[in-house]
């Protein structure tokens, strides 16, 4: 990794971090998370610029690879909050294993009727 | 500023603590590819396990073990906001997806969390216990958030985000046998919508075009859901 790349990949997290700001300054208009406010708000950067810069795509690809770190502690704390529930917390562990496995099965059912009948126009695209 | 406060800021108990979570981190990444990507060693769960361990061992309370990391959740931030760039880069999927794609995204993204409420509803739960469930279907960054905006608990959404995706690709080989789905397209669809992020690391496996469908479910579900959520409740609540 060259000085430059250094320098452009700092300035591209630089970029996310300002944009995160910007959502974080909108939030206090619209009640939105200020996270998605920024990610929109960069999606937009994005369409008006016409390309993703490529210092950019990379720090996002490295960012967005290693996302699971961030949610090890929060883990970790959901454990503590699931002792709370005691004996309902298989219930609760239901709820989301129901919900999970009839929305799964809806949304490939229902993608499959749609997407389904043009399966051999798939392999073509493979390649791209 | 001088040296003196910004030691006050970042103590050494917590770069120990911040270094020993980022090791762990790393150590879990590597017994989920020795376990050839299976997804009960998926790295979240295997590495929450080692860092409850060192932490009984260690005798560290949880409360303090989160005090002192809260500077990894600083970085969350700007980190949901590269979600971007593939959004930007999948915008010709949703074109191809079309109408249909996005319709199979929005009926997926409320048939589950209002199921997982609906049964929660029939028993004895309080209101911020319940709300943490609406957001089980998108990924962390964006539940977590969204969870404090509507008086969830966040780190219950993020435990449940993260439960939701490893049952979401443990059932899906069974449920794409069971409703004859072989479509990619479709699969990644049904696994991005479903699963979020952990969905979407099971379809890059299956194949490039159901990872991109499935890139491109996860980002307008979590997008719209995160949306519309704190927007209903600031209405009806």
């Amino acid at each position: 990794m060259s000085k430059n790349d250094v320098v452009k990949s700092t300035l591209a997290f630089a970029t996310l971090i300002l944009f995160w700001c910007l959502g974080y300054g909108l939030s206090h208009y619209l009640a939105l998370p200020p996270a998605l406010l920024g990610l929109l708000l960069l999606f937009i950067g994005l369409l008006c610029l016409g390309r993703v810069p490529k210092a950019l795509a990379h720090v996002s690809q490295f960012c967005l690879r290693h996302l699971s770190l961030f949610f090890i502690p929060p883990l970790v704390a959901a454990w503590f909050y699931a002792e709370q529930l005691g004996d309902k917390l298989w219930l609760f562990l239901f709820a989301i294993m129901l919900s999970t496995f009839v929305s799964l099965c809806l949304t490939a059912w229902l993608g499959q009727r749609f997407f389904g009948h043009a399966r051999k126009s798939v392999k073509q695209y493979d390649e791209g | 500023m001088d040296w003196h406060s910004i030691m006050q800021l970042v103590s050494l108990e917590q770069l120990l603590w911040i270094t020993i979570t980022l090791f762990v981190y790393v150590l879990a990444g590597w017994i989920f590819k020795f376990f050839s990507h299976n997804i009960l060693f998926h790295p979240i769960v295997v590495g929450a396990i080692l860092i409850a361990g060192i932490g009984v061992v260690s005798a560290t309370p949880l409360k303090s073990y989160l005090l002192l990391v809260s500077p990894i959740n600083w970085m969350l931030g700007p980190v949901t906001v590269a979600l971007a760039i593939p959004l930007y880069q999948q915008i010709r999927q949703v074109y191809a997806a079309g109408s249909k794609g996005v319709f199979v995204i929005l009926l997926g993204g409320c048939v589950a969390p209002l199921l997982a409420i609906g049964w929660l509803g029939l028993f004895d739960f309080s209101d911020p216990v319940k709300l943490s469930i609406l957001t089980k279907s998108i990924t962390t960054p964006l539940a977590v958030d969204t969870a404090n905006m509507i008086g969830g608990i966040p780190e219950l959404a993020a435990g449940v985000v993260v439960i939701t995706g490893i049952l979401g690709v443990m059932f899906s080989q069974v449920i794409f046998k069971l409703t004859g789905c072989d479509d990619l397209r479709a699969q990644g669809l049904a696994l991005g919508t479903i699963s979020h992020a952990i969905g979407t690391a099971r379809a890059h496996q299956l194949d490039a075009k159901a990872g991109a469908f499935s890139t491109m479910a996860l980002c307008v579900n979590g997008i719209i859901t995160a949306i519309v959520l704190p927007l209903a409740f600031m209405l009806f609540a």
